[in-house]
This record gives structure tokens, sequence and C-alpha cells, in this order.
């Protein structure tokens, strides 16, 4: 399995329709500053359904879409479509080319395509899960990752092993399971003042 | 009456005289008391058992923390060994043999919570800790350590934006091993400003702005039997 196109409509810097071939094996993209090269990889995470917009630096996620530059106008609506080589059948789909699409409008409104139909983020997550390919696995590699394992935080560098360890669910669900156990132990505090207060009523 | 010769009538009258004091002692009278005993001591049972099921569902929330933090822990563990294995056998082949490294976790405490220590030992050197390796050993030991996060967890493809920016030519040299031993099995796309990345690559594609805010995308292939395989 691995990526073999990319389509950029209005996102970001690509005003024009931009296709890139991936081949297995290394890909490389160069470039001056400034330039849109890491357009590339946002739009790569946003097709596989990032949902944070600091993540794609950019604080709204309306702001992806193509601004207009003095020669051009604004669009309207941002495409990203990623086509996945499925021979080996590592997603769970019959097809072996799997082409997700997504696109965002100026109203806010966006829409997700799983081969050119329309389905829900939950069918895109659903299918990337898994596979390692998801928004938090570690599929995208930044210098700030680098940063962040060199930090002196501890904190931010067992953050990174416990992603990989998955362990965060755990964490949610012990989380929860002591906020229940306040609850339990107020409502029992409540309990105890009225059963003293009837037991005094009684014994009386 | 026949007890009328034995009835005394002083003690009589003392006795009802000390009743009505009793009576008058209790204070008015509620003629609901006992209902209201029956209500009351109803809801005291209905509450006693409301607590004991409190109890329970208490002790049910500990037993339940108690297993989420043994899973969590063992989780966690067990990945952080597999890390560990990976990073010193990725830091051996980045660096030159002789170099060590090795992850460390403070003991004794929750490992959820415990710390976590890159430890780097360069050759020669004595273990230091990682903040005091220069910065283009840091950053190739933090490359390591994400690859060998990374290879716990494999996706199909990994993109790589600018990570070998602080890198010197030797070091760039044995990051693009690395990565062309990796590429058997996982695609990369590399965005890189480097020229020996470049010609590690099988493809490579140069972002330009002819137009003033506008990316154009222009391919140049270096690897013609990988094109016509694809």
């Amino acid at each position: 399995m691995y990526l073999s196109k990319l389509e950029i409509l209005g996102f970001k810097s690509f005003a024009q329709r931009t296709q890139v071939h991936f081949n297995q094996g290394v890909t490389s993209i160069v470039g001056p500053n400034g330039c849109g090269k890491t357009n590339i990889v946002d739009a790569i995470r946003w097709a596989l359904g990032e949902q944070r917009s600091s993540a794609l630096r950019s604080d709204k996620m309306e702001n992806v879409i193509f601004n207009g530059t003095s020669g051009r106008k604004p669009m309207g609506m941002a495409e990203v479509s990623l086509t996945i080589e499925n021979s080996k059948g590592i997603l769970p789909t019959e097809y072996s080319e799997v082409t997700i699409s997504r696109r965002i409008f100026r109203s806010g409104e966006s829409e997700y395509l799983l081969n050119k139909n329309i389905c829900r983020l939950k069918d895109i997550t659903n299918l990337f899960m898994d596979t390692g390919m998801g928004t938090n696995a570690y599929s995208v590699i930044e210098l700030k990752m680098v940063e962040t394992i060199l930090s002196n935080k501890a904190d931010e560098r067992r953050n990174m092993f416990e992603e990989a360890a998955g362990v965060n669910k755990y964490k949610l669900r012990r989380r929860l399971a002591l906020r229940k156990l306040d609850e339990v132990k107020a409502d029992l505090t409540r309990v105890n003042d009225i059963v003293t207060e009837v037991e005094r009523s009684v014994s009386s | 009456f026949d007890d009328l010769d034995t009835f005394d009538f002083k003690q009589r009258s003392e006795e009802v005289h000390s009743f009505k004091q009793q009576i008058k002692n209790l204070g008015p009278i509620n003629l609901l008391a006992y209902s209201e005993f029956e209500v009351e001591s109803e809801r005291l049972e209905f509450l006693n058992k409301q607590r004991s099921d409190l109890l329970d569902s208490e002790k049910d929330v500990v037993k339940t923390i108690e297993e989420i933090n043994i899973t969590a822990q063992t989780l966690f563990m067990e990945t952080f060994n597999k890390i560990r294995e990976n990073f010193v056998n990725i830091f051996r082949s980045l660096f030159n043999p002789g170099d060590e490294a090795d992850l460390r976790i403070e003991e004794n405490t929750d490992p959820l919570e415990a710390k976590i220590e890159i430890i780097a030992k360069p050759k020669g050197k004595r273990p230091t800790s990682i903040e005091l390796l220069s910065g283009g050993e840091k950053t190739l030991t933090a490359i390591a350590l994400l690859f060998s996060i990374y290879l716990v967890k494999p996706s199909p493809f990994c993109i790589l934006d600018e990570i070998d920016a602080p890198l010197d030519d030797a070091n760039i040299d044995r990051f693009n091993l690395i990565l062309k031993q990796f590429s058997k099995d996982t695609q990369f796309i590399v965005v890189t400003h480097n020229k020996r990345t470049m010609e590690a690559a099988n493809t490579l594609y140069g972002v330009t702005m002819q137009e003033e805010g506008i990316s154009k995308l222009v391919s140049v292939r270096f690897n013609e039997d990988l094109n016509v395989a694809s």
C-alpha cells in the first residue's frame, strides 16, 4: 500500500489543479523557502481527516482555501484528493485503488468523498484505523517533533511514548473513572447526612 | 366497691397526680407519630440500601481504575522496551560503531508518570544526557528515536518535513542510509533543502512560484525504471 497520487485544487497556495504522482521508495520535494512545499504535506494531512487547524498552520479551517493574490481572485472551495494503491488489500475495502477527497467551502461546509461517493468523516477514519495512517500516527515527522524529543520538558517526551503505546485512551478512561468516583463520594456524603437526620427522628 | 376499706385515697390521688405530671412532661402529643415513625424508618431503610449501593459502586470504580492502571502500565512498558530495542539498533547504524545510546525510565515510580531519559555515549566519552551533545548529534539521536517509535507503529508511508536541516554532510549520509534501508517497506515523502538527500531520492518534485503567491509543481525523475514500473 502506498500513496500514488495527490490532487490539489484551491488548497492554500495551490490555486491551479495540481497533480503529484508518488512512487514507492523515496520522493523528494524541493524548492526555495515560502513556495509551498509544506503545503503539500498539509494537503495530505488534511485529506486524511486532520481536524486541528493549528496542525495545518492556519487559525480557521476556512483559511485553507486559496485566498487570492494581487493578480487572482480568491476561490470558493478547496479540494484535495488522495489516491492510495491498495493492491495488497491492507485497507478494508474491495477496491484496489482508493481515492479519498475532502472539500471545504467558504461557508464552512465540508464534504468527504470515498471513491467519489459522499461519505462521513467517520467512514474515512474507520478506513484508516489500525493501518497506522490515522492522524495520530507517526506518518508525518517534522522538525518540530525533533525539538519535542530534545526539549527539557520530560512531559512532552513522555507524550510521544504514550502516543506510541496507545495508552491515551486508558488515561482518558482513568480520568472518567476518577470523576465518577468523585461523584459517588459526593453522593455518599449526602446520603450519610440524610441518614443521620432520619436516624435521629426515628430513635426519638 | 369491695375494696373501699383498703382503698388508700391519698396514695391513689398521688398516683394520678404523678401520671398527669408525666403526660404533661411529654408535651403536646402528636397523634400521627406512629405513622410518621413508619415513614421515616422506611426512608432510613431505603437510604441505607442506597448507601450500600454507593459503597459497592465505589469499590467497582476503584477496581476499574486499578485494572486500567495495570493494563496501561504493561502496554506502556512493552512499547517502551520495543522502542528501546529499536533505538539501540538504529543508533548503532546511524553513528560510528562504538557509540552507544540507551533509553532509561525512572525506576520505582508509576511508569505512566515516570521520566524518560535519553542517554547517549559517543565513543570514548562518558555516557551523558542528550542535552550535552552537539546540535547535529542531538538531531541525529532524536531522528533515531523517532524512527524507533515509528517502527513500533509503522504506517505504509512516512512524510519527513525538513528534519535533516541541522545535519552536517557526514550525518546526512548516515540519515540517507537509514532512509534507503527503510524505503523497502515504507514509502517516504521527504521535504528537504539538502542536496545529498535529493540525490538519494527516486523521484524529485520542485515547487516554485512563477506567479506570485501561486505554487507550481515541476517534476524531475531520476529513476526511469521506477517510472515504468509505476
